[in-house]
């Protein structure tokens, strides 16, 4: 059998990487192994990668489905809805912020109107803005219309973003003029243009947006810990602090939830890889 | 520019108008009006209190923030002079940037100046604390000896990086410039420093502790970068290893070496090494069926995931003693035969934040900047390369000549995208891992805030630090904006 | 491309409507609902079932949520009824927030006044003269031993009137001597360095500020002493871990963890702590059935030329200004006053009761774990001798707090005790200083202490005067 490395350079490069590739996914994989160990085991100490009996009990006690180990009672912690937060919250955010990036970005590009750079101007002008000075006083804007501790709270203020429309607006100054002009010649309104030519071609454009916003407010941490307090609310970012805080000692469980944390992105990013890809590339970074 | 359209697509206000309200309402509301806010109470003694109004202060939250205040009796020269060592300073850095980019004469000489500033802090720092404790590292336990230290460390790295351009001469001119001022503000500060902490003190000394602290995560960032850079050069081409018929085999051969592997590990007791060596054949197999892909998807995972999980992840393999991080140095010591006591990480003043910058490097490895390489790398004219090819240079000097300069945009890119990130982040490493840390060591500047705003409930205090941190920030982007769009060469 | 948005939006308000029908508002709408916010013990629910037996119109709820963000819920008005307030220090920080209700004008009347639980407590219930809070318990710290591991290590045994330095010859042979049974204890489990060193400055009869709240006595020499003690008994003798080994040691879980785990799994010899501690008991029984005939108890070793003296401080219950329920919350507290919550507290073993009569001596402390009266006198002692510490209206008393936790922090990494300790105090008389340049308000308070009026320098006369 032939084997091709015959190349010095390419031996080294795949040994290179095998040991990179090792070493960024060993701490991924010492999580999900802790996940899977005993009390006993998480005391004796952690270097053994492959816990000596599966012990998927953390999972359902994580759940509130089974009492946990130390205290035999079941957690207080819904965990379970924490994950539905995570979910529920990042998908309303990205679908408003996509629907109305979409429409002010068509506004941008494809219509002509007095004040339409200006304004331009000021929202990339705002993306200069740290996240954190503006969370400051959104903090007291939320204090003033009493979304303190409320769903609506997380959603409204997150969804506007100038990135979207930015990032959008390139995507849609790319399409050729010459189907606008067809639609126009068909006596398409301009509404029809938006739906019918501009979002279809935009599409990459938009599911990169979705992704991108999907994970950034699936990730969320400063804005849902000052915003909320009671459990029912939390995303998992938050309620995996408040997790740590109370059975930080049973690593087990908290391995368990890093690792059903974790999960949805990993899902995510290997089914929407070319995606996420291009956009990162085109749009530069956020935040 | 088209010619004008027709009349239709004309003042389209209403048009506009319907299209543009749901976002504009959003923005305005959420994003120009806080902004606004934010502004004002900068300048107001404003709080959450119930019983207490917001008053207007003027300037005084910002000088709380970086001003000094006179011990005893203010001694104007010392201070004027000091606030003139720091002028110095921030016009030789712009300076050098300015000169860099665009040649000046006398930059290299420049270079070597600034070389030789970095090189007497690095000594500096290191004699300095020689006389306070025993030993060359006992310094790394004074944090001011450290930010010296690694400032140092800095001003030589750029120094040699100005040195090092082979294609600038050693002459005298105005880029001579910035370097002189470079020199002359740190030796200002070396020798006004006794007297003016003797007679000020700064307003709030943890102001700049945390700063330290923030601008010490952001270490990582040139390891970071290059490891990016790395990294899109091993995966820029897919491994030559051939097409399905010479793969499959190749994968199944390492798919059975670490079945092998973890079964004799198994088997014989040594569960941990056979399972470390099958999953590097494992890894192996997948590099052949999926060749860069699987690697690019491993690669970029850390940053990806990266949020409060990593961190609790990570603070779990910190753990002193049953920790994973710790038992292997220790294994690893005893091997070795030394008998040293890995430090309990994120427990020691010490030890914390260069527990937290190991992570990051972990997580920024790969991650974005290596995407963006891979893209800027599949950008690099092909004729170029090929052209070097037959001037018979090497592949350093190809790398060195032809493509590093083709990165050059995304190299800033990047470089200042983090720095912008560097200096609003730490807080989720803080909050999560360590609370602040031992005595404050990990506390980053938007800790601070958060501290300021939720525990001390002085929310125009904690503006006025954001808006000192926008000014950083603002620098960065105003430098991206100017110089990197001189720089693309697209 | 239109329908897989319609199944969006679609998805969107089926989700929407699950979250907001799915919220839980917590409580019985037939009956008035207390939030009491306090610390997720599990023997909160007993307590909050008793009350409601005693008043069925009430209903109590306890709310576990982030202690840190109490201020700012409070504040912006969505706070619970009864709050929690662990020290004075956030009593101070509460009240001058100004989210407690002040309870002097009906306490004595309804039963929680300041004459109806122990003496020593009286100032640290309230603030600038005002009553804000009363005690669901109260504890002094007392040191709890194991004599087994004692006996193990041929180690001496301490005696009622015992001295620091008995203490850490005790702890020395723990550490140094080998044991009998082979294995290794650690000397002294501590559990919060913070309260070591508070009760250390108490003992050598320091304190945070001066009567009149003006400067801070953290600079003194007995202050200098106390954490020198501190630091002495973490690094030169490391007999105590520091408070970042004791966070970061693996343990066994469940209500409170490090040190006490270490001491209820007889791994350390001596703890210094309260009496709530005993509410453990049970838990460790199970791996440890022998851990009950091997606690004994005694009051904190004394410095020389000083009584053994430490703090009496309370977990105490305080009014919420924004409640919507004022009638309900004060209830409440009559309830933390009256004998049937007492009883279940002396019970319980969750340190002492509020009401003085149920804890007069070691006999009325008797609870089912530990029958020996001689283990609780201690705990009666140390509060009946215990001190509180006073807070000084003139600086923010969060700042203090956290100052002062990093100079122990700080002495805890090898900085100088003296250098760190004076800088503290350094730091909280500028900040005092500050404060009344800028408040006009304290100002006023300044002129009502020490009846002279107020000018920029008046801090120049008390340095000369020092």
């Amino acid at each position: 059998m032939k084997l091709p490395f015959d190349n010095t350079s390419t031996r080294i490069r795949f040994v290179a990487l095998g040991l990179l590739g090792f070493m960024l996914a060993m701490p991924f994989i010492w999580m999900v192994g802790a996940s899977f160990k005993s009390r006993a085991e998480i005391e004796a100490g952690g270097i053994h990668i492959v816990p000596e009996e599966a012990h998927a009990e953390n999972y359902p006690v994580l759940f509130g489905q089974q009492p946990e180990p130390v205290t035999g009672e079941k957690l207080e912690l819904k965990f379970g809805r924490w994950f539905f937060n995570s979910i529920f919250i990042a998908f309303a955010n990205t679908l408003i912020q996509v629907l109305t990036s979409a429409l002010a970005a068509f506004a941008f590009a494809r219509l002509e109107w007095r004040g339409r750079d200006s304004v331009f101007l000021l929202y990339l002008a705002t993306m200069m803005i740290p996240g954190l000075t503006l969370m400051i006083p959104n903090f007291q804007v939320m204090v003033w219309l009493g979304f303190l501790n409320t769903y609506h709270g997380l959603i409204i203020p997150a969804s506007f973003s100038a990135f979207g429309t930015f990032l959008l607006r390139q995507f849609m100054l790319g399409i050729p003029k010459a189907m606008d002009e067809a639609a126009y010649i068909d006596g398409a309104s301009k509404w029809q243009t938006f739906t019918d030519v501009i979002l279809p071609l935009a599409r990459p454009g938009l599911i990169a947006l979705a992704l991108i916003t999907f994970i950034f407010q699936y990730q969320q941490f400063f804005w849902p810990l000052i915003m909320l307090n009671d459990q029912q609310f939390f995303p998992l970012p938050v309620g995996l602090l408040e997790l740590d805080s109370t059975y930080g000692q049973q690593t087990e469980l908290i391995m368990a939830a890093a690792t059903i944390t974790v999960t949805p992105l990993v899902v995510l990013f290997v089914i929407f890889q070319k995606f996420l890809v291009r956009g990162i590339q085109l749009g530069g970074v956020k935040g | 520019m088209s010619e004008r359209p027709a009349r239709r697509w004309d003042a389209n206000w209403p048009a506009a108008a319907v299209f543009l309200a749901p976002n504009f309402i959003g923005f305005l509301c959420f994003t120009l009006f806080p902004v606004l806010l934010s502004f004002a109470m900068a300048f107001h003694y404003w709080t959450l209190r119930p019983h207490e109004k917001a008053s207007f202060v003027g300037l005084r939250n910002f000088t709380d923030v970086l001003g000094v205040r006179a011990l005893d009796e203010p001694h104007y020269g010392v201070l004027a002079l000091y606030m003139l060592c720091v002028a110095a300073l921030i016009a030789g850095l712009i300076g050098a940037l300015l000169s860099n980019v665009h040649q000046w004469r006398g930059t290299r000489t420049g270079g070597a100046l600034i070389c030789l500033t970095g090189a007497a802090m690095v000594f500096g720092a290191l004699g300095g604390s020689a006389e306070h404790h025993t030993g060359v590292f006992a310094f790394w336990f004074n944090q001011g000896t450290q930010g010296i230290f690694f400032g140092g460390i800095l001003a030589l790295i750029c120094g040699v990086a100005i040195v090092g351009r082979e294609d600038a001469e050693w002459d005298f001119g105005i880029g001579l410039g910035p370097g002189l001022l470079i020199a002359l503000a740190v030796f200002g500060f070396w020798s006004l420093g006794g007297p003016m902490w003797a007679a000020y003190e700064p307003r709030d000394a943890r102001f700049w502790y945390y700063f330290y602290n923030t601008l010490f995560l952001m270490m990582g960032l040139p390891l970071a970068v290059t490891g990016a850079l790395g990294l899109a050069l091993l995966l820029n081409h897919d491994l030559p290893l051939g097409p399905w018929r010479h793969r499959a085999p190749g994968a199944l051969v390492c798919a059975g070496l670490a079945l092998l592997c973890i079964v004799l590990g198994f088997g014989l007791g040594w569960e941990n090494i056979g399972l470390f060596a099958g999953l590097i054949w494992l890894f192996a197999a997948l590099g052949f069926l999926f060749n860069i892909v699987t690697f690019r998807t491993i690669f970029y995972l850390p940053q990806f995931t990266s949020g409060v999980a990593v961190y609790i992840l990570w603070k779990s393999l910190y753990r002193p003693e049953t920790g994973p991080v710790n038992m292997g140095l220790e294994a690893g010591f005893n091997a070795i035969g030394l008998a040293l006591v890995p430090p309990s990480w994120l427990a020691e003043i010490a030890w914390a934040k260069p527990a937290i910058l190991v992570m990051g490097m972990w997580i920024f490895i790969g991650g974005q900047n290596m995407l963006l390489y891979l893209a800027a790398l599949s950008n690099v004219p092909q004729e170029l390369l090929d052209a070097s090819l037959v001037d018979g240079a090497s592949r350093w000097q190809r790398f060195r000549h032809v493509t590093w300069p083709q990165l050059a945009p995304t190299t800033f890119f990047i470089t200042v995208v983090s720095v912008i990130g560097g200096l609003q982040g730490g807080f989720e490493q803080a909050r999560v891992m360590t609370q602040g840390g031992p005595a404050g060591s990990t506390t980053a500047l938007s800790y601070y805030i958060y501290n300021k705003m939720f525990q001390d409930l002085d929310m125009g205090y904690a503006a006025a630090i954001s808006w000192v941190l926008f000014a950083f920030i603002f620098v960065a982007t105003a430098l991206n904006w100017r110089f990197g769009r001189d720089q693309e060469v697209d | 491309m239109k329908y897989v948005l319609l199944a969006l939006i679609g998805l969107f308000v089926a989700m929407y409507a699950y979250a907001v029908s799915t919220i839980e508002v917590l409580g019985d709408p037939d009956r008035t609902t207390v939030v009491w916010a306090t610390d997720p013990n599990p023997a909160r629910t007993k307590q909050v079932g008793i009350f409601e037996e005693l008043n069925p119109d009430l209903e109590g709820l306890v709310d576990k949520s982030d202690a840190t963000k109490l201020i700012v819920r409070c504040a912006t008005g969505t706070g619970p009824d009864v709050v929690d307030i662990y020290d004075v220090f956030s009593l101070a920080t509460f009240a001058e927030a100004g989210i407690l209700m002040d309870l002097t004008p009906f306490a004595d009347s309804l039963g929680f006044g300041l004459d109806d639980t122990y003496a020593p407590l009286r100032e640290g219930l309230s603030y600038e003269g005002k009553q804000y809070r009363f005690p669901c318990n109260v504890h002094a710290n007392a040191i709890i031993y194991n004599t087994k591991i004692l006996d193990d290590h041929g180690a001496p045994l301490p005696q009622p009137d015992w001295t620091w330095e008995d203490f850490i010859e005790s702890a020395l042979a723990v550490r140094n001597n080998p044991s009998k049974s082979g294995e290794e204890h650690i000397p002294f489990a501590n559990w919060n360095s913070e309260w070591v060193f508070r009760d250390l400055l108490i003992g050598h009869g320091g304190d945070f500020f001066t009567a009149d709240g003006l400067h801070s006595r953290l600079g003194e020499e007995v202050s200098v002493q106390a954490i020198e003690l501190f630091r002495d008994m973490a690094l030169k003798h490391d007999i105590m871990p520091t408070s970042a080994e004791a966070k970061s040691l693996s343990s066994q879980g469940g209500w409170g963890s490090g040190g006490i785990a270490w001491f209820f799994n007889q791994q350390a010899a001596y703890i210094h702590i309260g009496r709530w501690a005993i509410v453990q008991v049970p838990v460790y029984l199970k791996r440890n059935p022998d851990l009950v005939e091997n606690l004994a108890a005694v009051a904190l070793p004394r410095v020389p030329g000083h009584p053994s003296r430490g703090i009496v401080g309370t977990r105490a219950a305080g009014i919420n200004a924004k409640t919507k329920n004022p009638e309900a919350a004060k209830r409440f507290l009559q309830y933390l006053a009256s004998r049937d919550y007492g009883a279940l507290i002396a019970a319980d073993g969750d340190a002492l009761p509020p009401n003085p009569e149920l804890a007069r001596t070691g006999e009325d402390l008797v609870n089912e774990h530990i029958t020996d009266p001689a283990f609780h006198q201690p705990f009666i002692d140390a509060v009946d001798n215990g001190v509180t510490i006073k807070m000084s209206p003139f600086i923010e008393a969060q700042l203090v707090q956290r100052w002062a936790l990093e100079a122990v922090e700080q002495v805890e990494n090898g900085a100088d005790p003296r250098t760190a300790i004076t800088r503290v105090a350094d730091e909280i008389d500028d900040r005092i200083r500050q404060n009344l340049r800028r408040r006009s308000a304290l100002q006023a308070k300044y002129e009502q202490v020490t009846g002279k009026a107020y000018n920029d320098d008046w801090w120049k006369e008390k340095v000369a005067a020092h």
